[in-house]
Order: C-alpha cells, then sequence, then structure tokens
C-alpha cells in the first residue's frame, strides 16, 4: 500500500524574469512514495501559462540541500504533456518531439511531476528547491 | 539579586537549548523499542526497522510517510521527536 502526503517545501521561484512573467508554478507539493517497492521523493506542481499566448514546454529544475545548505542532488524535468521532451531514442530530434507536444493554451495549466530514486539521491537532504528553467 | 536571577535563566535557556536535537531517537538507529517508546504501535516500529533494511538509512523525516502502516495520524505523533542526522 502506498502511503503519501503533502510535506512542508522550500520553494524558491528565481526562474528567468521573463519566464516568471509567462508561467507560474501553483501548489507545489513534496512527497515519498514506495511505488511497488521503489522509494522515491515525488515533487508534484501545476504549471500555469499567465501569458497571453500558448507555451510550448516548460523545463524545471529541483535541488536538493542538506542541513548545511549544500547540493544533494539534482533533476530536470518537463511538464506532464512535454515529458516526451526527456525520452531518448523516441520521437527523433528535440525539435521535431517538441511539434508532437500538446501546448499549454493561454491561461491553461498543466501538471508537473518529478520523482528521485531514493537510491539516486543517497544522502539526508532539509530543503526541496523548485526552479523554472526554461519556457518555450 | 537581579543579576543572579538573570544568570540562572540564561543558563536554563542554553540547557533547554542544548537538550533539543540531541534528545531525539534517530530513525535510522532506533530499535523497536525506542520507537515503541514515541507512541507508534509495535508494528509500525517493525515497520519502519524493515523500511530502512530494505531501501537504507531515512533520509528525511518525512520519508515515514512512505513506510507501510504509518499514517498521517503517527507520523504527526512522531515527527518532532525523530531526526536523521547522525
Amino acid at each position: 500500500m502506498k502511503r503519501a502526503a503533502v510535506l512542508a517545501v522550500l520553494l524558491f521561484l528565481t526562474g528567468t524574469t521573463l519566464a516568471q512573467e509567462r508561467v507560474r508554478l501553483e501548489n507545489i507539493k513534496t512527497e515519498w512514495q514506495d511505488a511497488y517497492g521503489a522509494i522515491v521523493y515525488t515533487v508534484l506542481a501545476n504549471v500555469k501559462n499567465v501569458s497571453d499566448a500558448p507555451v510550448a514546454y516548460v523545463k524545471v529544475k529541483v535541488q536538493l540541500f542538506d542541513k548545511d545548505g549544500k547540493l544533494v542532488a539534482e533533476r530536470a524535468g518537463y511538464n506532464a504533456e512535454a515529458e516526451i521532451l526527456d525520452t531518448e531514442g523516441f520521437g527523433g530530434s528535440f525539435e521535431d518531439k517538441v511539434k508532437l507536444v500538446k501546448p499549454i493554451v493561454a491561461g491553461g495549466t498543466d501538471l508537473f511531476r518529478l520523482s528521485l530514486d531514493k537510491a539516486d539521491i543517497g544522502k539526508p537532504f532539509r530543503t526541496t528547491k523548485v526552479e523554472l528553467v526554461a519556457v518555450r | 539579586m537581579n543579576r543572579t536571577r538573570v544568570l540562572v535563566a540564561a543558563l536554563l535557556a542554553v540547557l533547554a537549548g542544548a537538550g533539543g536535537a540531541a534528545d531525539k531517537v534517530n530513525l535510522n538507529t532506533a530499535t523497536k523499542e525506542q520507537l515503541v517508546a514515541l507512541g507508534l504501535t509495535e508494528s509500525q516500529a517493525l515497520q519502519v526497522i524493515a523500511h530502512r533494511e530494505k531501501s537504507g538509512p531515512f533520509l528525511q523525516v518525512e520519508e515515514l510517510l512512505a513506510v507501510q502502516q504509518m499514517s498521517k495520524a503517527a507520523f504527526e505523533k512522531v515527527r518532532d521527536q525523530v531526526t536523521v542526522d547522525e
């Protein structure tokens, strides 16, 4: 049985000014899950397009820091509709894959979800930083 | 007299502060008895130990929520009494 709960998250929205003008990360949550035996730390958020034009994709970086502020782990991912951009060997080049992505319409929202395997984190951490790194 | 009171108050404050983190139970070394003493059931305590033996040391106190049989209520009961820091 999977147990999950919302945990406190230290959030920094430090993306570029341009990115922040176009997209906003909302309802950021983190949770530990037992995914059929694999323990994963998952970051969830809503990606809201606050501009008046479609957004093809949003790239978000997640960083974990220990109690001394030292970086423990880092990973980036795309909004749910654009997760194909993270795949290799499928859909051709990056630009080809972008064409397959359903854009976030103006005023629309998509989900962002990124899971880190506990084995890949490796060390205790205290804070999670979620940052917009690219919007197109 | 007042100075003595201030010194005693300061000493008590220091002692109280020193007890904080040190008094917490480390999830990565805790025995079943220690976990039960915090308020977990014996079954939950055994699951905590099984979890760390299977997937390695806890990386966050909140990882307790991925332990089987760990309810939100049980987690809230112990979260301020446990640590993963060495």
